[in-house]
């Protein structure tokens, strides 16, 4: 644990304990989404599957990153992750990104990704909320990540047709934004 | 519509295999089958059995969500 970090972040008014737990929670989340979203990606085939698969295997890896990228704010922070893999996936701050019972149905699958990331969205919307002003790490760390997840969102909504995002698939390397916090 | 107080509401906080009932904006809504509401608890400082108004306000989400979830009652927000 970085006591110093703990204790600063402390006397700026936020509740540690409870930050930790919104952090492991994300964790799961990001870790779980990468799980479930290989098994969205395998089955996103066909004319209209494979024009989707190469954005949802980019947020794949971007979700596993953010995963990379929380870890070691946990243990900063004096929390750690569940020992039981089990109870890890269970306390996710999202819920399971399940492949639709129609595997062939494309759009189904683009509704389980966007509400996967609006989830995200709202997560670290909040913990940005709660760590503005006051714990500057955590702050930039979360707010890295929720512009990786704010451009997935766009990437899935433009698919089903909610409208013009303003954004483009990833062109070079992945996690523009968070990839500082695990190289 | 059954209508809670409350103090009526407070029974069912997802305790000891209770119901998760949270109320919101005078209804109350079952979250029992709710990943998000494991065990009465939703994102690490909201409890079931209670009236979450308050604290919507300040959530990174609206009612919306809550309205995905079985309107089971009306909350009396006098008693």
């Amino acid at each position: 644990m970085a006591r110093v970090a703990r204790e600063m972040v402390q006397n700026a008014g936020v509740d540690v304990d409870q930050l930790v737990e919104l952090l492991v929670k994300n964790a799961a989340a990001e870790l779980t989404t990468f799980y479930y979203y290989t098994i969205l990606r395998a089955n996103l085939i066909g004319l209209e599957g494979e024009g989707v698969k190469q954005i949802a295997e980019t947020a794949r890896i971007e979700d596993r990153n953010h995963f990379e990228a929380l870890v070691p704010r946990i243990y900063e922070l004096g929390g750690e992750l569940p020992k039981d893999m089990k109870e890890f996936h269970d306390m996710s701050a999202c819920p399971p990104a399940i492949l639709p019972d129609n595997p062939r149905d494309v759009k189904a699958i683009l509704k389980v990704l966007v509400e996967a990331e609006r989830c995200a969205v709202r997560g670290y919307s909040h913990i940005c909320n709660l760590t503005a002003g006051k714990d500057h790490r955590t702050y930039e760390l979360c707010l890295a990540i929720l512009n990786e997840e704010i451009e997935h969102e766009s990437w899935f909504s433009e698919f089903l047709g909610e409208g013009p995002s303003g954004h483009f698939l990833r062109l070079g390397e992945t996690s523009p934004f968070v990839g500082k916090f695990f190289k | 519509m059954k209508k809670f107080t409350k103090e009526s509401l407070k029974s069912y906080s997802g305790k000891n295999g209770a119901p998760v009932y949270i109320a919101a904006n005078g209804k109350v809504y079952d979250a029992t089958n709710s990943f998000l509401w494991q065990k009465g608890k939703h994102m690490a400082d909201h409890h079931a059995g209670q009236d979450l108004s308050p604290a919507l306000k300040r959530a990174p989400h609206t009612a919306e969500l809550l309205e995905r979830l079985p309107l089971i009652g009306l909350l009396d927000e006098e008693k």
